[in-house]
């Protein structure tokens, strides 16, 4: 079950992947087909190749959040209206969760990703991400941390909560997100 | 709309986390307490393995306890985290003379480990080996598929039939899963269950007492953190129910072991401190022997790792005294375990010549006694 899941979430990183470098060539839609076609057949048909596995190797764990936000993304780019972040949401994420980051190399004095072992720190935190769904209207927040949760009490990938809802390419991508926001 | 929907989403949370309290792991934090084993028979320290590599290196090894006897792993290659390093084994058993060693082999590759992934995952290179004790023919090792050792991650590797069969990585950190590594062996708790010593190598760096659940994924974990020294390769020895005190290696050459304290099962770990005992930035070895005295394997000069000694402590570690000299001035002497067998018999092991080979002795309880 675990390993299916990470099938898919793989797949749906080599397609985004492959999504992001083909839209810089064609169209949105006809890139997105593509990346998805890639993505799908290079997880189901090139699992032994060294660049899949080093994806692998180095995505892993994949958690829920990278395939969700790339689901989103494409089923925006076909036109439905989904909630988006907004650039003030951005900065605060990359502010926090970067605070986060660093409390495990030490520059912060805490060890926070410790209580993503525990069920209650954990209840207490979707409960939390539930609120600020409700404060500000966006659903995807809330469901991205529901959706890990239920991912980590059936032992789906890691066995910290935190690693189903945050992973450390998100800060790249924010910071680009950010970057193209203010370009365009 | 909206709100229904999230609240529907925090509705079902709720149930998630009703169910998860459920199948919480109960925890136990307290020790383990090894009985002191009766000081009787011919005192004995024997030779029972020594090894050159043909070429390149071969260094850390660890003991894998069975039940004839042991096996020494440790990993081999041109040099230390080259994309041509694999685990290799030899089994040691005892026979009605003495012990036998097999002829060394590769145990496991990393073609075979990247297979044992589901997904397949990259490994260019592996290093460190410590006995997954919860599950029989089990290791963990220290795998690395990008960068250094400073980007190493922990994986469980199931043995079987004298190849990796399934392998997955314990989730210790939140930065990509990276930069923790494995040296010293588990720490066996009251519950039946064991606890893994891990260290964190980058930035500050820190030693982590890693509690594994009944499945065998990590559930809890402790930091040996440092103010201002860089604690890595913590080596745990439990003294009593909630005692013990874990022997860190300073990253930076300090010139001495560093020690953290828990008095509380290991719940919370003192910051590591540093000890008057003299250390090149090298790991040790150390083993209760019972009544409040401790047996440490330790490079013992802090010029160097040319040295290696045995030493005994007879009141948990305050004081010191050398019982015998392993290596002198023959290359370096670094990375030793030890680890007590079913009978008694106490296994010790280290790469020498400067990661040239392994070398491992068998002694007993009555040749301490008699040092």
């Amino acid at each position: 079950m675990s390993a299916r899941y990470t099938d898919i979430a793989l797949a749906c990183v080599i397609a985004w992947m492959c999504w992001g470098l083909l839209s810089l060539f064609m169209g949105g839609l006809p890139a997105l087909v593509a990346g998805a076609l890639m993505g799908g057949g290079a997880a189901t048909f090139l699992r032994h190749n060294m660049v899949v596995r080093g994806i692998m190797a180095l995505f892993d764990p994949i958690g829920i959040v990278l395939p969700l936000l790339i689901v989103g993304q494409a089923l925006r780019t076909l036109g439905l209206p989904l909630p988006e972040f907004a650039a003030l949401e951005l900065v605060l994420f990359l502010i926090l969760y970067v605070a986060f980051l660093a409390t495990v190399f030490g520059v912060v004095p805490s060890d926070p990703y410790r209580y993503g072992y525990h069920p209650k720190p954990v209840a207490v935190v979707v409960l939390l991400l539930c609120a600020y769904g409700v404060l500000t209207g966006n659903w995807m927040v809330p469901l991205i941390a529901v959706a890990g949760q239920a991912m980590w009490v059936f032992k789906i990938g890691s066995s910290n909560y935190f690693d189903h809802i945050l992973h450390a390419t998100l800060v790249p991508v924010a910071l680009v997100t950010l970057i193209a926001r203010m370009i365009w | 709309m909206t709100t229904a929907f999230v609240l529907f989403l925090a509705l079902v949370s709720v149930g998630l986390s009703v169910m998860a309290w459920r199948k919480r792991e109960q925890l136990v934090w307290q020790f383990t307490i090894p009985q002191e084993p009766a000081s009787h028979g011919v005192p004995y320290f024997e030779q029972v393995f020594d090894y050159t590599a043909p070429r390149g290196q071969a260094h850390s090894p660890s003991i894998l306890k069975e039940d004839d006897g042991f096996s020494i792993l440790w990993f081999e290659g041109s040099a230390e985290a080259q994309a041509d390093v694999d685990i290799h084994a030899v089994r040691c058993v005892r026979t009605e003379e003495n012990w036998q060693a097999d002829s060394p082999a590769p145990l496991v590759t990393r073609k075979e480990l990247s297979g044992a992934f589901d997904p397949e995952q990259l490994v260019v290179t592996l290093g460190n080996t410590v006995e997954n004790e919860t599950i029989p023919q089990s290791i963990f090792a220290t795998v690395v598929s990008v960068g250094g050792w400073a980007m190493a991650s922990v994986a469980d590797l199931r043995l079987g039939h004298g190849a990796a069969q399934y392998a997955r990585k314990l989730n210790l950190s939140p930065f990509l899963n990276r930069s923790y590594l494995v040296k010293s062996p588990m720490v066996e708790m009251a519950d039946g269950s064991f606890a893994l010593p891990a260290y964190f190598e980058m930035g500050a760096t820190h030693g982590a007492f890693v509690r594994l659940g009944r499945d065998g994924r990590a559930c809890d974990l402790r930091r040996m953190a440092g103010e201002g020294e860089k604690p890595i390769q913590p080596m745990i020895v439990a003294l009593g129910p909630e005692r013990a005190i874990a022997y860190l290696r300073d990253f930076d050459p300090s010139g001495v072991l560093l020690l953290s304290r828990t008095e509380d099962g290991g719940k919370s770990w003192s910051n590591a401190e540093k000890t008057t005992l003299p250390n090149p930035s090298a790991p040790v070895a150390a083993l209760c022997i019972g009544a409040g005295r401790v047996l440490m394997a330790m490079n013992d000069d802090a010029t160097g790792a040319h040295s290696l000694s045995l030493a005994l402590s007879e009141d948990e570690g305050n004081s010191w005294r050398a019982i015998h000299t392993l290596e002198q001035n023959a290359g370096d002497a670094r990375y030793p375990m030890m680890r007590r067998l079913p009978d008694g018999e106490i296994v010790l092991t280290y790469s020498h010549g400067t990661k040239g080979g392994i070398r491992a002795f068998v002694f007993n309880q009555s040749w301490i006694d008699t040092q």
